[in-house]
């Protein structure tokens, strides 16, 4: 979005227009989105604390200035997924929530993930390999559906949406980097 | 191991294997980084979905939106929900704001759908994802679910609800019988007389007028009413929650009334005497069948093991043994369950045997439905017969010509690619009942002509 276009959106908002909300959300929703559900990937959290955010910033944007609105959001963010990860950490998950134990063996949630560049990172995917993630991930198919829509074997497409998965997180952490 | 992350995010494992892929994770570092890898970037790529990115938005809309008016209703339509909003702590916000937002939410969503009469059906992910949409299921319609954390839910309409929340669904009306699995103890439902939480079960929930009932098939549930009066019950004991009576009381448990699985067909045995299934035999379902053009119509083959070996046939799921498939239709409640079994029985030879050509169906779950079979006749000779009868009763004689009938326009598009005009024809055997069919095909004694038939098709459509 353009800035100068963003600035317009932000003086609306800050006058109580909720449809100039709306539009900003539209840009910067799934990025935020994105970013917590690699920091949290707790299913159950990620459109809570989403929706946290945007509730929490409409509700504060007259403190948000000038700048970087999308950063200005993440730093929300990153202060939420922060206090949800602690809050989680007090209720000492056992191992029979395995995922969220093993997520929280770790002493903070990941600091400088960007799935931002996750759009990036698909582009440099080979075509057939983003067609497979658009189907499995965009159009919900699971891989037996998959195999079959594309006539491959079902162990190909379990093993190929794992590496996929792979070089796409290896590409975030370079870009990081 | 890639295989068993994708079963694992795909949640195909069961408990044992769960328990081992975790057990390999522990021992490895390297891995248990790559697990945790694989997990953050599929979770990031699962909100690619842009429409529950949309919903999202129109929620966090309406949720900062017009507060008085959805608050009136909320309230009105869910009881006490609004207290079970845990604070939420970082933020300076005050509480109230974010459980109204919360609220809001929820009340938003339940008052447009439910209230307003929109009963459209919203799609469910291919993997039957509930998502947070509303959803509607008519009279006579099941779906299955499942829920983000695992909650497998078989819910029979007519039915209104509404995944709240990963954990939390809003049912209006309708039966449901939910399995929870360990990672989604705590499921709730809400419903408008109460609040059913799980303690790790299996249970069934009946909402309809002025009540709730709650039947514990196993573990064991909390129920309480709006109201705050709880109670817990365990596997085997029913209870009734009712707000207009301010009640919650035992009830006569009967858990077993609640279905736990679609109603399925499956074909158990096909007897072809001396005969293997080969050939120009097989299953396929209706909707696949349909998408067969008219050149593979003529050509379909079907090996042993099910899949279909004609490369002008690559049709999903077909296979000529499984299940039959079930079609839950949205508005055409009386074809609940369809497909067709398309199998040949050659006989040339006056010398060949002359066992019956026989199909068993098991499970069928309608109380009562008409059974069509779908037949074709060689047509070297008018004078092919054979005797068609289900379930040991009274036997049909079938001859060429086959006779003229309104009733079998589809049968006769199917065929008529083939150009076999009067070959074909569908004897319909109607008011059956019980959970097992049996079809038999039988060549009388001493019949000495031609003797070429198919059974191509079998539709079973469910009265009630």
């Amino acid at each position: 979005m353009e800035k100068y276009l963003e600035s317009e959106l932000l003086k609306r908002v800050k006058k109580n227009d909720l449809r100039a909300y709306e539009k900003l959300m539209e840009v910067h929703l799934p990025r935020i989105k994105a970013y917590i559900a690699y920091a949290l990937p707790l299913q159950e959290k990620i459109n809570d604390l989403t929706q946290e955010v945007f509730i929490f910033a409409f509700q504060r944007i007259d403190d948000f200035s000038e700048g970087n609105f999308g950063a200005w959001l993440k730093s929300i963010a990153r202060n939420l997924v922060r206090r949800e990860f602690t809050n989680l950490k007090r209720q000492n998950y056992n191992r029979g929530n395995y995922e969220k134990w093993l997520l929280l063996q770790n002493e903070h949630p990941p600091e400088h993930n960007d799935a931002a560049t996750l759009d990036e990172c698909l582009a440099k995917l080979k075509k057939e390999h983003f067609e497979l993630i658009k189907l499995r991930y965009q159009q919900t198919f699971n891989s037996l559906e998959i195999s079959k829509r594309i006539n491959k074997s079902h162990a190909w497409v379990r093993t190929t949406l794992c590496r996929i998965r792979d070089r796409l997180k290896n590409c975030i952490e370079e870009i990081q980097i | 191991m890639k295989k068993d992350i994708e079963d694992y995010f795909e949640g195909l494992l069961n408990d044992e294997q769960k328990n081992q892929l975790y057990q390999q994770i522990d021992k490895d570092p390297e891995l248990k980084d790559y697990f945790l890898g694989q997990l953050r970037i599929h979770s990031v790529l699962n909100t690619m979905n842009e429409s529950e990115n949309h919903r999202l938005i129109t929620m966090i809309h309406s949720a900062l939106g017009d507060k008085d008016i959805l608050i009136e209703k909320v309230l009105d339509t869910l009881g006490g929900y609004q207290k079970l909003e845990k604070p939420k702590p970082f933020t300076k916000i005050p509480y109230i704001i974010l459980a109204n937002a919360a609220v809001l939410t929820i009340g938003f969503i339940m008052f447009f759908y439910f209230h307003t009469g929109n009963k459209n059906i919203v799609a469910v992910s291919q993997d039957n994802l509930l998502v947070n949409s509303p959803y509607s299921l008519t009279s006579k319609e099941y779906k299955d679910f499942r829920t983000p954390l695992g909650v497998k839910l078989l819910i029979q309409g007519p039915a209104d609800f509404l995944l709240e929340e990963n954990n939390k669904l809003a049912l209006n009306q309708g039966r449901i019988f939910a399995e929870v699995p360990p990672e989604a103890v705590g499921f709730t439902v809400v419903t408008p007389d109460g609040i059913i939480k799980d303690l790790s079960t299996e249970f069934g929930i009946d909402v309809n007028k002025n009540k709730t009932e709650v039947h514990v098939v196993k573990g064991a549930v909390v129920a309480r009413l709006h109201n705050g009066e709880n109670q817990q019950i365990s596997n085997g004991f029913a209870l009734n929650l009712s707000k207009d009576k301010n009640l919650v009381a035992p009830l006569n448990y009967n858990g077993s009334s609640f279905a736990q699985s679609l109603p399925q067909g499956k074909v158990i045995s096909i007897n072809f005497g001396r005969y293997k299934c080969l050939g120009r035999t097989g299953f396929i379902p209706a909707e696949h069948w349909n998408n067969l053009n008219d050149n593979t119509r003529k050509q379909t083959l079907i090996n042993d093991l099910g899949q279909i070996t004609d490369t002008f046939a690559q049709i999903n799921n077909a296979s000529s043994k499984g299940t039959v498939e079930v079609i839950n239709t949205d508005n055409d409640t009386q074809r609940l369950f369809k497909g067709r079994l398309n199998h040949t029985h050659h006989l040339h030879n006056k010398d060949d045997p002359v066992d019956p050509l026989q199909i068993k169906i098991e499970n069928v779950k309608f109380k009562k439905y008409d059974l069509y079979v779908y037949y074709w006749m060689g047509r070297r000779s008018d004078n092919h017969i054979f005797d068609l009868q289900v379930n040991n009763g009274k036997k049909y004689r079938i001859h060429r010509p086959t006779p003229d009938s309104k009733d079998n326009e589809s049968f006769f598009t199917l065929w008529q690619g083939e150009g076999r005009g009067k070959s074909g024809n569908t004897q319909v055997f109607k008011g059956l009942s019980g959970p097992n069919i049996e079809v038999k095909a039988i060549l009388p004694k001493n019949s000495n002509e031609h003797r070429s038939w198919y059974i191509c098709g079998l539709q079973i459509v469910a009265i009630e």
